[in-house]
């Protein structure tokens, strides 16, 4: 058993060699392997997600910039949430499987009176929901085998952002035209979760026990999403709604 | 006759023919049961109360009684007090130190459910004496309750009353409120597509539910102002001629107007409100303010000095005055709010509101009055007006920069399959899916 153990490790670090390289820790307190009682099963990971958002929908444009003019050059914010389920469990390098994501942004400003630089006292409010079904792979064989609390995911699928144009009257229609529509979109993330059990071994350990969650993450992620921009999908005009840029939050594997 | 019969007979004569209580009696009430003539308003305006516009309505409590036993020789009768007069009492319904009114004198003859109906005018009138009270559309207005604007409670006595012997009755609660709050401050007005939007100060007292909006002309006319029906002659609770205070229009203040900034940083100067003329001047006034005329942006509101002053005909609009409208003045209370409600914001912490439908490039003057609990509306704002443009909202901006897009979420034109770039991330997601199928088939 020892041996074999010890193969099973040597194939990972060979595997992994430059990340855990520079993470090896003395993390034995939290590491699976080192748990008094059986984990619970897990299966789902949920995260929480937030960061900014500026659209590319001024990039559809040569020399105009329709989104910069009505609500000029902050970056924005969205809020997000996402489920995955982890169908298949790759030995000695993590989870696999789809996930589904949703995240709304909104950016609103005063409309300008028509044919002026004058500011009316009505608003016009862009409302963006991005979503996505990806796949998902987690690579958390270094904190299950090695305690380096950190895991490393890639994303990749199908975006869609559902996008609607409003003023204090609802949403605006513009030469018979209604101001909402969906663009659809290729959806690509990279990034690394911090294990957080190693802070509160007991406490992970007891909200395992207690409510199944078996892991607590810190995560950063760098995301990719051209909504809008392919017309592989669908060849209708499309607002370009997407964007890329970093996404902070928190997830927990279940 | 042995002993026993006789003191039994001397009880039951005595029971039978004691005058100083009522016996066995009962006048069964039940509050669910009691109605409205004009029926009852919106469950969240306490529609057991009395409001203003029940009074002027002329709306009656109707109150099915079931009484029991009631003994012959007493009426029934309804005395009003403020709550905790106790006018079941003698001494509170007559003498030196009486509290309570008399509303309704009635003797039961031939039923036992009689249905007793009080004008809620009689109620109000107050009118404290041993004869009935009873109330006019005038006490609507100018009764003890018209001058607070706080709910003030009320019990109706039901009792049996013989001479100075009253038996055991039934009490109903309610509460009477005439006055509306106080008029909004600091109002603000902003041009929109259609639309103008309203900014406001809270007010800070009564128990006020929402606010509403009163525009001249209404959303739809196109009158501009003069729109005073014959039957209408004033359309104010105190008819303007009336009006005994002076009050020229007076200055409406300067009432700078958004600068060429817009909105938020060119909010104009509320105009300073009019002040008081000279009693019997035609209400001339000086200048108004030119709201809003560094463009867009919230103008100031103008003066509410447009009040009449004596010798005045009517309410026509002072001279000079920047927001003209006879229909309303700021400081007053409609007669017949609907006719010129053109919006509304609901809760006592709404500080902004819009009124939409209105025709672009016609001006219109606009007043907000807070509403109370009982729907009580209280005197209008001054006066602010402005008028209602086109807009570039970013969905213009985005189709006159070339933008197609749009249409809604659901219209149906996709291509045919999915190809190129998208044909390996659908594998992806696939392959996940057969994994999925494959896995579970595994578990069973």
């Amino acid at each position: 058993m020892r041996i074999q153990w010890l193969m099973r490790r040597v194939a990972v670090l060979g595997w992994l060699l430059p990340l855990s390289a520079s993470a090896q820790v003395d993390t034995k307190d939290y590491r699976r392997a080192d748990r008094k009682l059986p984990e619970s099963p897990q299966r789902f990971a949920f995260e929480l997600r937030m960061g900014p958002y500026r659209p590319r929908i001024d990039e559809e444009f040569k020399g105009k910039t329709p989104f910069a003019d009505t609500f000029g050059s902050g970056q924005g914010f969205h809020l997000g949430a996402e489920l995955d389920w982890q169908v298949v469990r790759i030995p000695y390098v993590g989870s696999l499987g789809p996930g589904f994501s949703w995240a709304y942004t909104s950016r609103s400003a005063k409309a300008k009176i028509s044919g002026s630089q004058v500011e009316s006292a009505e608003e016009t409010k862009l409302t963006i929901m991005p979503m996505s079904l990806v796949g998902v792979l987690r690579v958390d064989v270094l904190t299950r085998e090695l305690g380096v609390p950190l895991v490393p995911y890639g994303k990749a699928g199908l975006g869609l952002g559902l996008w609607s144009v409003s003023t204090e009257k609802g949403v605006v229609t513009r030469d018979g035209v209604q101001g909402r529509g969906r663009s659809w979109g290729t959806h690509l993330a990279l990034g690394g979760m911090l294990h957080l059990d190693f802070l509160e071994p007991d406490t992970a350990l007891a909200f395992d026990d207690e409510m199944g969650v078996n892991n607590t993450y810190l995560f950063f992620e760098w995301m990719w999403s051209d909504l809008g921009s392919s017309s592989m999908i669908e060849k209708r005009p499309q607002m370009r709604v997407g964007t890329s840029g970093w996404v902070l939050g928190l997830a927990l594997e279940f | 006759m042995p002993r026993w019969s006789t003191c039994l007979a001397a009880v039951v004569a005595a029971h039978l023919l004691a005058p100083g209580e009522v016996r066995a009696q009962s006048i069964e009430l039940n509050p669910a049961n009691v109605r409205r003539s004009n029926g009852f308003r919106d469950p969240s305006l306490n529609p057991t109360w009395i409001s203003r516009a029940d009074c002027l309505g002329d709306d009656k409590f109707i109150f099915p009684l079931v009484l029991n036993g009631f003994p012959v020789g007493y009426s029934l009768q309804v005395w009003v007090g403020e709550s905790g007069a106790q006018c079941e009492d003698i001494n509170n319904r007559t003498g030196n130190t009486v509290k309570c009114w008399k509303v309704v004198d009635f003797t039961p003859t031939s039923t036992n459910t009689p249905e007793i109906i009080i004008p809620v005018r009689d109620i109000i009138a107050r009118k404290i004496g041993s004869t009935i009270s009873t109330g006019s559309e005038s006490d609507c207005e100018n009764s003890s309750f018209s001058l607070n604007d706080t709910p003030q409670p009320l019990d109706l006595y039901f009792l049996p009353i013989q001479g100075n012997t009253t038996g055991t009755g039934k009490i109903y609660s309610t509460k009477v409120d005439l006055l509306g709050p106080a008029a909004p401050t600091g109002v603000k007005i902003g041009i929109g597509e259609n639309l103008l939007v309203l900014e406001w100060n809270q007010v800070s007292s009564g128990d006020i539910t929402g606010y509403q909006f009163f525009c001249d002309p209404p959303p739809g006319s196109s009158s501009t102002g003069e729109i005073r029906s014959t039957d209408d002659p004033s359309p104010f609770e105190e008819d303007c001629v009336e009006e005994g205070r002076g009050g020229a229009s007076g200055s409406t203040g300067k009432g700078n107007g958004g600068d060429t900034s817009g909105l938020s940083d060119g909010s104009g100067e509320a105009g300073q409100a009019g002040q008081g003329g000279q009693g019997g001047d035609e209400g001339e006034g000086e200048q108004g303010g030119e709201v809003g005329s560094g463009g867009a942006g919230f103008g100031g509101s103008g003066g509410s000095g447009v009040s009449s002053g004596d010798g005045r005909t009517n309410c026509a609009p002072a001279q000079g005055s920047s927001c003209p409208s006879v229909n309303l003045i700021g400081g007053k209370i409609l007669k017949n709010p609907e006719k010129y409600l053109c919006g509304s914001a609901s809760g006592l912490s709404a500080t902004k509101g819009s009124v939409s439908n209105l025709t672009n490039f016609q001006r219109y003057t606009v007043a907000i009055a807070a509403v109370d609990g009982v729907g009580n509306v209280g005197p209008l704002s001054p006066l602010v007006c402005e008028t209602p443009q086109p807009i570039d909202d970013f969905y213009k901006v985005y189709r006159d920069a070339g933008g197609r897009a749009g249409g809604g979420y659901c219209q149906v034109n996709l291509t045919e399959l999915p190809r190129g770039g998208s044909l390996p991330l659908l594998g992806v997601l696939a392959s996940l899916g057969a994994l999925a199928l494959r896995s579970r088939w595994r578990c069973r």
